[in-house]
């Protein structure tokens, strides 16, 4: 894998093209390293076009003049007094047809040689004339190399069918990953991704975890369509759990929650359950970490629509984990409950708690603010939920006056036969005269 | 050989164009030596190829390699 941050890829990808068209080594170009990376593209091409504008006279006459003996002694020629670097000033020049019948007469190193230093907005038609086992040959050459540099430079130049029809040869169910590490429009992937076969979109994902390659993997996903990510976050989901939780923990160990939640935010339904399910099953200071990345990066939204799914034991796993959050981040969870309206999850969390800890939440909520409060009694009392708002009664007999104020004057502001069904409540759990105890010490008198 | 125009900083794409003097000359520089490069390799390739055609067909080659280039030189060098 890259030991790149995901955010610098697209940098290092156009300073070792660069250094490429200027045939120096990456480290001479370094200097140009905070300069954007659409202007170092648009630099390599300026580069690249002056370098076949300097000899393209002399170039031009080369290429006619090679129509003048046999293609097997020009190929033949080209490959040893003209090498790799002038065969691919030459590529823009020659007919497409004849560019392909000179395939048949080099050999397939040679061709891969021409392909590291061809300007791909010059291979054109070329493409089409050329045989797919040689382009084939090729990408393989290259890619037992190691040089998805130059593959990645093709893509978008190249017709997807071609691009994905190259990748078929190639045994590495990753390639296409490797690839887009250096793939200046992702978009141009959408494509040929599309048209990899289910079992080989399973297998790239196999590999991306067998090879940690989660980076580049995510690097390619987020660029991806609407369609194809989908394909992906299915893949991922209902094939065998070890993968999921591979995915998982590799979105904790390379800080990838954003990306990763990304991807797998467009699943909807009994998927978006099982994935709830794998999550609160992962180790605690997994899925505390997950938590915690949810505050850190604000992915409450994508975070709590999958953790709204729980059910059960798994709510009362959430509900546990979640008191030994620190106040701040359990606020931000309690806080985040609130504004996307899923009281429904955080009463079952706090339903499930024990006395002490529900003491413990309810401190943290009640230091929320009005609107916080009201909104976790109001949805208390319409989901008939009583026990939690007794123990936030109780553990407001603890809090500052202020905060305590608030909250008994929400309460004792409801309905006369709400504010009953609370007395009921308290009195069930052994808190008889609860509200009474807290308008008294919230009018001054002794409790 | 045939010796190019020299490369400057107004033939640089703008965002290029207007990074500090120090960097623009570095990249100038590149960009001139790759030139440079390119143009010597030309010519040894150009003479060693021509050493590998069978002599029946190197004249003719020869002619249509050099004959414009020998009409052009005078009105580059002008």
């Amino acid at each position: 894998m890259t030991d790149l941050p995901i955010d610098e890829i697209p940098r290092h990808a156009a300073l070792a093209k660069l250094a490429r068209v200027l045939e120096v080594d990456k480290s001479a170009v370094e200097f140009l390293g905070d300069v954007p990376v659409e202007d170092l593209r648009a630099l390599r091409n300026h580069v690249s076009d002056q370098l076949h504008e300097a000899d393209a006279g002399r170039l031009s006459r080369v290429a006619a003049a090679s129509k003048l003996i046999p293609m097997g002694m020009a190929a033949s020629i080209g490959q040893h007094w003209f090498g790799a670097t002038l065969c691919a000033r030459l590529v823009g020049l020659i007919e497409p047809d004849r560019g392909g019948q000179f395939a048949t007469h080099l050999d397939v190193e040679f061709m891969a040689d021409i392909t590291v230093k061809t300007d791909p907005r010059l291979v054109g038609e070329l493409v089409h004339h050329l045989p797919l086992a040689s382009m084939q040959g090729i990408a393989t050459t290259l890619y037992r190399r190691d040089d998805h540099l130059t593959l990645s430079h093709f893509v978008g130049h190249i017709p997807p069918p071609i691009v994905a029809a190259i990748l078929e040869a190639l045994t590495d169910d990753a390639a296409v990953v490797r690839i887009a590490v250096f793939v200046e429009d992702l978009a141009n992937l959408d494509p040929v991704v599309a048209l990899l076969t289910d079992e080989r979109l399973l297998g790239l994902i196999r590999a991306v975890e067998a090879e940690d390659l989660w980076v580049e993997g995510l690097h390619l996903f987020g660029h991806l369509g609407s369609e194809q990510i989908e394909r992906i976050a299915v893949t991922l989901v209902d094939n065998d759990e070890h993968l999921l939780r591979a995915a998982l923990a590799a979105f904790d160990r390379h800080d990838l929650w954003v990306e990763g939640l990304g991807v797998l935010e467009v699943i909807e339904g009994d998927r978006l359950a099982h994935l709830a399910s794998v999550l609160i099953e992962l180790d605690d200071e997994l899925v505390l970490a997950a938590i915690t990345a949810f505050d850190r990066h604000d992915l409450w939204r994508q975070g709590l629509e999958i953790l709204g799914n729980l059910e059960g034991e798994h709510v009362a796993r959430l509900a546990t984990l979640l008191t030994r959050l620190d106040d701040e981040v359990l606020g931000a969870a309690i806080g985040a409950f609130h504004r996307l309206d899923l009281w429904s999850l955080g009463l079952g969390v706090l339903a499930s708690l024990d006395g002490e800890h529900i003491r413990q939440v309810a401190s943290v909520l009640v230091s929320l603010g009005d609107e916080v409060i009201d909104g976790a009694v109001r949805a208390a009392v319409s989901s008939n939920v009583w026990e939690p708002l007794v123990h936030a009664g109780l553990a407001a007999e603890h809090l500052p006056d202020a905060v305590r104020d608030r909250l008994v004057a929400i309460i004792d502001g409801l309905d006369d036969d709400v504010v009953t069904q609370f007395e009921s409540a308290a009195a069930r759990l052994g808190h008889e005269g609860l509200l009474e105890r807290l308008l008294q010490r919230s009018a001054g008198q002794p409790g | 050989m045939s010796e190019p125009p020299a490369v400057t900083s107004s033939d640089l794409p703008d965002p290029i164009a207007a990074l500090d003097a120090g960097r623009i000359e570095a990249v100038l520089r590149l960009v001139a030596e790759a030139r440079a490069a390119q143009a010597r390799t030309l010519d040894s390739a150009i003479e060693g190829g021509l050493e590998h055609i069978p002599r029946p067909m190197r004249g003719l080659v020869r002619k249509a390699l050099f004959r414009r280039e020998a009409a052009a030189r005078p009105t580059s060098q002008s």
